[in-house]
């Protein structure tokens, strides 16, 4: 039976829980700045306890600056009981292993690299067959690459929906699978910052926000893609609504729900 | 003193770009067995033929001469993963590669981190900026597993760059200096490079210097569209190609000891190489020899610049802007 998860990133987007869920995902992981508060993610854990369900924090790449946010909200779960969080920061990894052993840590999506370009599909039936496969495959075949993670106590990774598929099971190893959103690619040159100010058109940089995330979302159309790529904050994310026809053949475990996108 | 990292992917440009100020070279190598194979799923990010060495015989050749001018050469193996059905291939070249004398593998994948680690190869290891190390705790992850550098991400700023060398020892770091200010995460972006030959150019072109029809799917509309659609052409049209530079950090850089700074840039025209070698070699040597204040050494940088491209420094095509906003 496959495992449901909500994720949201805002507490707001509450009003999406319903009875079919098994599991509140909050978080972010694509920008520091939107760590969630101590309280915001007290809330959360409290929520999840009082419908019984389970609870996974997710964590974005950080700096020294995001590090510093992530490790207070550790030491917060690791107190209140067993959670899960997800990393996608290799040194988020390192410091749950050396100071927050009770938390169980899940490899999130940024780090699984398997190519998510929609143009793919415009050439696919046209590639050699093992470059075909290279493509629906990753890294997770590699078994002293399996043997790795489970010895730093990852058993779960993460994997989004890609239109070019996914080759399944994966052996040794838990599989969540991101429905319906898919990113692409992320940056901290956030093009959305300032986008309503004319005089910071040419700005692009690491600079303070007014979090305009929060407000807008583009669509970016090429007669090259067969999916329209959507911009959120920082990140580009496409919609692929199409489940694999048979879940636990595919050895998928949890199915994370994006009732919008987590930013 | 900073070494300036320089690409190389020519036998014959080798001396030269030696001379116009490389300290180091990095390098990749494309074979046609695994290019016809793996068309687009490049070995190391770069499935062009001419920002590659197409054989071991011409990497040797290059390794001959950059090792009689004590230049040592790292080699790209820095696709982001390879899947195990690669491994048979990897495991031949990595061990061709290392007899033959190159200094170092620039490395991404952590599989790959963890063959290299099982060898007992001459190689010292190197993580690509894909490696996406934004912290010293991910620094210590790849130390930990046996890297003696790591490459840090175009995205950081100079003062997140001087935290985490404040933060590690025992362990080399660098960071961009010049060309391809890429827009996005290089370690996070999935899009692929290369998917044919330049005559399709929608397919050909990074996709982030695709044009896109931009529509605001939330909250108010043309005003917004329209500046968007403005920022995201700047980004389309020159991000790559019109000499981004962070030459003013070299000061800081230097500074806090990191071992090397990177200049993008395989397949470039040896013409183009040695004129961003010599632009950087001046400026370094400046620091070096004039022990000047960071005021002075920017002045200098800016003027040298535009001495140099023909052009005025612009923020978008700054590497670390903050050198110009404060």
């Amino acid at each position: 039976m496959t495992e449901q998860a909500l994720f949201i990133s805002r507490t707001a987007n509450l009003r999406y829980w319903d009875s079919s869920y098994d599991r509140l995902y909050f978080g972010n992981e694509f920008c520091e700045r939107l760590i969630p508060s101590s309280e915001e993610l007290t809330a959360m854990v409290a929520f999840a306890g009082e419908k019984t369900a389970a609870f996974t924090f997710v964590t974005p790449y950080v700096t020294e600056a995001g590090l510093r946010r992530l490790e207070p909200l550790f030491r917060n779960l690791s107190e209140t009981g067993t959670a899960e969080v997800v990393f996608n920061d290799w040194g988020v990894l390192r410091v749950l292993r050396a100071r927050y052993q009770s938390l169980t840590p899940v490899m999130g999506r940024l780090l699984n690299k398997m190519k998510r370009g929609p143009r793919l599909m415009a050439v696919i039936d046209k590639l050699p067959e093992s470059t075909v496969e290279y493509f629906r495959n990753s890294s997770f075949t590699v078994p002293r690459y399996q043997q790795y993670l489970g010895s730093l106590g990852v058993r779960r990774v993460e994997l989004d929906n890609l239109l070019q598929g996914i080759d399944l099971p994966l052996p040794n190893l838990e599989v969540s699978l991101y429905t319906p959103f898919a990113y692409v690619t992320t940056t901290r040159l956030c093009l959305m910052n300032g986008c309503d100010d004319p005089a910071h058109e040419d700005l692009v940089g690491i600079y303070p926000c007014k979090k305009e995330c929060q407000k807008y979302t583009l669509g970016m159309t090429s007669e090259i893609m067969p999916v329209m790529l959507i911009r959120k904050g920082n990140t580009i994310f496409f919609e692929n609504p199409a489940l694999p026809l048979d879940l636990d053949t595919a050895g998928i475990s949890r199915l994370i729900n994006q009732p919008e996108i987590p930013i | 003193m900073i070494k300036l990292l320089s690409p190389v992917d020519k036998v014959e440009e080798v001396e030269e770009l030696v001379r116009a100020g490389a300290d180091e070279f990095y390098c990749g190598l494309l074979t046609p067995e695994w290019h016809s194979k793996y068309i687009a799923g490049a070995i190391n990010r770069r499935p062009g033929g001419n920002a590659n060495f197409t054989s071991f015989e011409e990497l040797q050749d290059c390794l001959d001469v950059a090792h009689s001018q004590v230049t040592p050469v790292y080699l790209t193996l820095n696709e982001h993963y390879y899947t195990q059905q690669q491994y048979p291939y990897l495991q031949d070249f990595i061990a061709r590669v290392a007899e033959m004398g190159i200094n170092a593998l620039i490395v991404a994948d952590v599989a790959v981190l963890l063959l290299l680690r099982e060898t007992d190869l001459p190689l010292r290891v190197i993580i690509s900026t894909g490696g996406t190390t934004f912290n010293s705790e991910t620094v210590k992850f790849y130390q930990d597993l046996g890297a003696s550098r790591v490459i840090l991400p175009r995205h950081l700023t100079i003062k997140e760059i001087g935290e985490i060398a404040g933060k590690v020892s025992g362990i080399q770091l660098e960071t961009f200096i010049f060309n391809s200010r890429c827009p996005n995460v290089d370690g996070f972006c999935t899009f692929q490079h290369g998917l044919a030959d330049p005559s399709f150019e929608l397919l050909y072109k990074n996709a982030c210097m695709l044009p896109y029809e931009i529509s605001v799917a939330v909250e108010e509309g043309a005003k917004l569209g329209q500046l968007s659609a403005r920022r995201q052409h700047i980004w389309e049209t020159v991000h790559v190609d019109d000499y981004p530079c962070g030459a003013c950090a070299l000061w800081e850089f230097n500074e806090m000891r990191l071992a090397s700074v990177k200049i993008v840039g395989r397949g470039n025209p040896t013409k183009r190489k040695i004129a961003d070698l010599r632009f950087l070699r001046t400026l370094v040597d400046n620091i070096r020899d004039g022990q000047p204040s960071r005021e002075e050494f920017r002045r200098t940088a800016r003027k040298k610049y535009q001495e140099t491209y023909g052009r005025p420094c612009r923020e978008y095509m700054c590497y670390y802007p903050e050198v110009m906003t404060g």
